[in-house]
Order: C-alpha cells, then sequence, then structure tokens
C-alpha cells in the first residue's frame, strides 16, 4: 500500500509537469498577436483550466498521503482529472499557425464578421495547418461537455457560444480564392447549427432490394466456412455500411448547397480547381462522396438560381465541360459505394437543396443579380489594379461584401486573366502563378479594405452610444 | 498645377465612371480631418505592416552584391499591427511601413508625399519615394526613421504624411504606360535592384582594371 501511494504522489507530480508545460507554453505564445480574438480565448480557458487543475492535483497529493483511501479509489480520483491533461495539449496546439504571420490577416476580420452575420453568437480562430485540407470544427460545445460536472467547469465561462476552429493549407494561406471552399465550411456549421440531419436524413431511404442483392454476392465472395456471417448479419452490415456513408455525404453535399447559397458561383470555382488538383474525380470516402456528385449538386443549383445561359462566353463554356463531365456516371470504388450513389439520386439532390434554402436567411444569400453586378461593377476594378473593398465615390463609400469580391476575382480569374497578366510589370506577369499572386494579394486588399471600412463605422457608431 | 483640397475632395465625390481615369484614395476614414478646406493637399494614414530589416543578419547594403537582393527579402521582418495596437520606433531605427490607404492615380496627376511636420517634430522622418508617377495603383511605402532620442509609438490608422496631387500636361502622342515596378504592391516592399544600372557600372569597373587608370 505504501508503495501505491508513493507512485500516485510521483503520478501527481508527473501530471503537474504536464499542466505546468501547458502554462509555460500558453505564456510563450500569448504575446503572439493573433488574426481572431478567439485564438487568445483558447489561450485565457486554457491557462485556467491548467491553473485549477494544478490546484486540484495539489489536493490531491495531500489526500494520497494521509486519508486511508485504498488504491482503486485513488486510482478514480486521480483520473478524474488528469484525463482532462490531454484535451489542454490539444487545445494549445488549435492556436498554432493563427497568429498574423501565418494566416491571411487581411480575411479574419471580415470572416469573423461574416460569421458572426449567419451564425449569432459565434466565434471564428482560422489556423493554418500543413495539411491541404480545410476543415471546421466547433470546440465549444466538446468543451463544455468534457469539463461538465468537473471541478474545471467554471472555465467554460470564457468561451463563447460557438467557437469554430478553422483550418487552412498554410502553404495556400494567401491563395484566396480557393478560400472560397470556406463557404462549404460555413455550410458544416448551418448544418450542425439547424439541425439539418434530423429533418433531411429521414426523407432518405436505402433501397432495401439494392441491399438484398449485395448480400448473396458477399456471401459467395467470402465463401461459406464456419466463421462466414450469416445472411442477416451481412444484411446489417450493408445496411449499417451504407447508411453511415449516406449520412455523411448528404451532410457534405448539404455543406456545398449552403455554401452555393451564401457564396454562389464562387464556391463551384474554388472547388473545381481545389477537389480535382489532387484527388481522381470519383474518389469517395466513407465520409466524403465523390468530387463528381459535388460539382454536379453545385452546378444544378447554379443553373437553376443563375441565369448561366446569359454569363460571359468563358464562363459557359467552363460551366459546360463541367456539366458534362460531372453529369457522368460516378463509378464506385466498393459496393457500399455504389448503393449509396443510388441511393442518392436526384430528388435527394433536391431534398438537400431544399434544405439549404431553408437553413440560409435571404439576406446571407448571394444571387443571380449580385453576381451580375459584381462582374460589372468590380471586376473592371480588379482589371484597372483597384481593390475593390468599397464602392465609389470614396467619400462615404459602401464597403463591399465578401462574397461579392471573391466572386468578381474569380471572374477576372476565369474570364479576363490574360488581360490583367499583360497588364502587370513584367516582372509580375513573368508566370502564369505571379500574375495569379497578383490578383490574389488585390482580392485579399479588397478584403481588408472593406473589413477596415466597416470596423470604423461600427467603431464610430459604439462611441457615439 | 498643384489640386485645392476641394478638388481633391470633387474628384473623389465624382469618381470618373471608368476605373482606369479615377483617382482613388480608399479608405478615407475620416474626410473632414483628411481633407482640410482651403489646404493643397489629403492626410494619409499609417497602415498596419512594418517591414524591419534584420541588423543581426545584414552586415552591408551593396547593390553591387549579387546576394544584395535576395538578403534583403530574406534578412527582414514583416510585422502586421492591427488598427488599436502600436510599433515602438526606437531611436536610429529605421522600418519601411506603409499607407492604409490604396492610391490609383489616372494618367493625368502625379502625387508627391511629404511626412505631416507635426511628426517631423517629435523626431519622425517620413522620407518617402516622394513622386508617385501617372498610373500608379498600390499602398505607399513610407521610410520611416527616428531622428529623435525617446521612441516614438507608432499607432496605424494615424495621419503621418500628406500627399500633393498636381495635373500633368499631357502630350498629344498616345503613349501606352508602362507599370512601375512597384505597381500593385499590399505591403511594404523594399528596393528592386536596377540590374541595368548596376551593368553600367560593372562596365566601368571591368573598363578601369584592364586599362589600369
Amino acid at each position: 500500500m505504501d508503495s501505491f501511494r508513493r507512485i500516485a504522489a510521483l503520478r501527481i507530480q508527473a501530471a503537474q509537469d504536464r499542466t505546468h508545460a501547458v502554462t509555460e507554453e500558453v505564456s510563450r505564445v500569448e504575446n503572439k498577436v493573433y488574426a481572431s480574438p478567439g485564438s487568445q480565448t483558447i489561450l485565457r480557458f486554457a491557462k485556467d483550466a491548467a491553473s485549477r487543475i494544478e490546484a486540484l492535483l495539489e489536493t490531491e497529493k495531500q489526500i494520497a498521503n494521509s486519508s486511508p483511501l485504498t488504491a482503486p479509489q485513488l486510482e478514480t480520483r486521480l483520473y478524474r482529472i488528469s484525463r482532462l491533461l490531454p484535451l489542454l495539449h490539444e487545445l494549445v496546439g488549435f492556436v498554432d499557425g493563427s497568429d498574423v504571420h501565418q494566416c491571411p490577416s487581411q480575411l479574419i476580420p471580415t470572416l469573423r464578421r461574416y460569421s458572426k452575420s449567419i451564425l449569432p453568437g459565434s466565434e471564428i480562430i482560422v489556423s493554418s495547418k500543413p495539411e491541404l485540407n480545410y476543415s471546421i470544427q466547433d470546440i465549444a460545445a466538446p468543451l463544455r461537455n468534457l469539463f461538465s460536472g468537473t471541478e474545471v467547469e467554471s472555465s467554460c465561462a470564457l468561451l463563447p457560444d460557438l467557437l469554430f476552429v478553422v483550418t487552412i493549407p498554410v502553404v495556400e494561406s494567401g491563395q484566396i480564392l480557393i478560400h472560397g471552399v470556406l463557404a462549404h465550411e460555413l455550410g458544416h456549421a448551418i448544418y450542425d447549427r439547424h439541425g439539418i440531419a434530423k429533418s433531411l436524413l429521414p426523407m432518405i431511404t436505402v433501397s432495401e432490394d439494392m441491399v438484398k442483392k449485395l448480400v448473396p454476392l458477399m456471401m459467395n465472395s467470402q465463401g461459406k466456412g464456419a466463421g462466414a456471417p450469416s445472411e442477416l448479419g451481412l444484411r446489417r452490415k450493408v445496411t449499417e455500411e451504407v447508411t453511415e456513408r449516406v449520412n455523411g455525404w448528404v451532410k457534405e453535399l448539404c455543406s456545398d448547397a449552403i455554401g452555393i447559397q451564401l457564396f454562389g458561383p464562387a464556391l463551384f470555382f474554388a472547388a473545381t480547381h481545389l477537389l480535382t488538383s489532387f484527388s481522381r474525380i470519383d474518389k469517395a470516402t466513407e465520409t466524403h462522396p465523390p468530387a463528381r456528385l459535388r460539382l454536379r449538386l453545385m452546378l444544378r443549383m447554379l443553373k437553376q438560381r443563375y441565369p448561366v445561359n446569359e454569363w460571359s462566353e468563358g464562363l459557359q463554356s467552363l460551366c459546360r465541360n463541367w456539366d458534362e463531365v460531372s453529369s457522368g456516371p460516378v463509378s464506385g470504388t466498393n459496393h457500399y459505394d455504389q448503393i449509396a450513389l443510388e441511393t442518392i439520386n436526384d430528388a435527394v439532390l433536391d431534398f438537400v437543396t431544399l434544405a439549404s434554402e431553408s437553413a440560409t436567411s435571404a439576406c446571407a444569400r448571394y444571387d443571380g443579380e449580385r453576381f451580375r453586378n459584381d462582374i460589372a461593377q468590380l471586376a473592371p476594378m480588379f482589371l484597372n489594379h483597384i481593390p475593390p473593398g468599397e464602392m465609389p465615390p470614396y467619400i462615404g463609400g459602401v464597403p463591399v461584401g465578401l462574397a461579392s469580391i471573391i466572386n468578381a476575382g474569380w471572374h477576372v480569374y476565369l474570364c479576363d486573366f490574360d488581360k490583367f497578366r499583360k497588364s502587370l510589370h513584367p516582372k509580375d506577369g513573368d508566370t502564369r502563378f505571379a500574375a495569379a499572386t497578383k490578383l490574389h494579394e488585390l482580392v485579399l486588399k479588397a478584403i481588408e479594405i472593406s473589413g477596415i471600412r466597416i470596423s470604423w463605422e461600427e467603431a464610430r457608431r459604439d462611441s457615439k452610444r | 498645377m498643384i489640386l485645392s483640397a476641394e478638388k481633391i475632395r470633387k474628384l473623389l465625390e465624382h469618381p470618373d465612371p471608368n476605373p482606369a481615369k479615377r483617382l482613388v484614395i480608399s479608405p478615407l476614414l475620416d474626410v473632414q480631418k483628411q481633407i482640410k478646406a482651403g489646404t493643397a493637399s489629403i492626410d494619409i494614414r499609417l497602415g498596419q505592416r512594418f517591414h524591419v530589416p534584420l541588423r543581426a543578419k545584414l552586415s552591408q547594403l551593396d547593390v553591387m552584391s549579387p546576394t544584395h537582393q535576395t538578403d534583403l527579402l530574406r534578412y527582414k521582418d514583416d510585422t502586421f499591427v492591427p488598427i488599436g495596437d502600436y510599433f515602438v520606433l526606437h531611436p536610429g531605427q529605421f522600418v519601411l511601413g506603409e499607407t492604409l490607404e490604396w492610391v490609383h492615380l489616372p494618367t493625368d496627376l502625379v502625387a508627391f508625399v511629404v511626412g505631416k511636420s507635426t511628426w517631423g517634430r517629435d523626431g519622425l522622418i517620413i522620407a518617402t519615394a516622394i513622386g508617385v508617377h501617372p498610373n500608379f495603383s498600390g499602398i505607399l511605402t513610407l521610410e520611416i526613421s527616428n531622428v529623435g532620442e525617446i521612441p516614438i509609438y507608432l499607432y496605424p490608422g494615424l495621419a503621418v504624411a500628406q500627399l500633393f496631387l498636381a495635373s500633368v500636361q499631357l502630350s498629344t502622342e498616345s503613349v501606352s504606360p508602362v507599370p512601375s515596378a512597384f505597381q500593385i504592391q499590399t505591403a511594404p516592399r523594399t528596393r528592386n535592384v536596377d540590374i541595368e544600372d548596376r551593368e553600367i557600372i560593372e562596365i566601368f569597373a571591368k573598363h578601369l582594371k584592364t586599362t589600369n587608370l
């Protein structure tokens, strides 16, 4: 028993070292300049929780030394506290890559404001990570759940209602046009917040017939040995696998649909440039549908909501080509994928579109009229090297919205890029990539100007109150 | 002819429908303070980015050195200071800053940037490239140095310089403007080594060596 107590004391000390490391790390990074106040919120939370855990461990040390608790009782008490330690380490990791040098600081104020407008009570942190991937994750709710009922619960008061950590690829942090896919990530947040799964998924049924047809095939391929699963067991497994895929894929598709509602064609353009640049067009995973299906839905929505036939020839031709490619048959790589693909038919895509519409307010939606105006007014400004952050007149100018700036930028990239490139200094227009970088910089500058203009108006209003 | 504050205001209030012919100074946060009646300039504000050369790594600034340009790009610290925060400029320190405003000049206007004398009295010198040519479009890089003896806090958003605008007498021949090397600069940039200029010096140096003068 004595050795258990001695070991318990050592373990508590080791756990205290872990908390101390968190506190030290927070002190090291808290003076960095972060693009979003959300990063500081996380650091404050981690520091506060670490100090509470350290104090609790100190109490445990005394209990371990003096009380007549049994070994299992001590083990339980200790675990109840120490299990929170890996979470604190993970939390500090979320902040990594979110300082102004590593993420597009021009974008963040505007993106924060945008996310607050569609998801009231939310805060957003954009963090650049090494993966070529975009993601979004609300960490406030899971933290509240994990810390609920523990002695550290009160630290959760520091958290906002929703705290989204959005990751973007670090080496592409300046590629603002590709960041149009953030509309899809915001779509995820809206999908969860509005509980769309609850209303949408019951409308989609996996065909029993397709499952029934697959099971004998699987039984034949697996043989009929002693350890082979029964027909009923296989049927259950197939249904589970397919349902998991359908649920995950519908979530992704609905997030795409919401993204199209929010950002319009810019999401489609960004998705066509990102999704298919490093992956096979028909590749699916358990959570993500094939890019071909996603692009089919997006293009379908654009054709329903935008006068695509009136767009410039360049855009029309792009859409025609993608239409042909995306409407082609998707070849599933396995039987589960194939059934999921057959389940998500045109009727399901209609449900998804409707769900996305009901989840977004009319004023948050980008539409054909705005796209037409943005192309007419903002795109020529880009071509003349003027970032369209505000609409003239420049005295009392009106700030331009995020979606408008990105859509106009895409239009220049897709339809007038050669003209833009030729207008640059020979060094800047030397390569296609260098010229594109200049365009990205202009788009980011426009977003920055728009953000400064809005922040200034807000600050002025606040000071008058 | 130098434009009056009223004329500048008019050009910004009624921009030309053709963006190429527009005078753009954006964003203007407080027009009343930036364009003062009866003057002949517009105040411009300090932006959020600073380019600080790393003294510990740069042993010299020698345009003839083949690594000059890469050294300038490599040994620097680009600092972003959001509006509301500050940057401390120590005595003797030199940094590149930027204007908050984007400036676009049409073909018939030229601009001159001059530091505000109020800051000069604190020891802050905001020398700039001074002349901004017609058709320029970008933020203006400000060469900021503290020649006083006391550290100065620089707050992005403060009016630190003024822009004088003058009209350009255009020739009747139509010319296609050559874009500036600093066109569409969105952050303070160091100099570009002029290769042709360097070549002239190299030719001279070679000539001196061979003629043994």
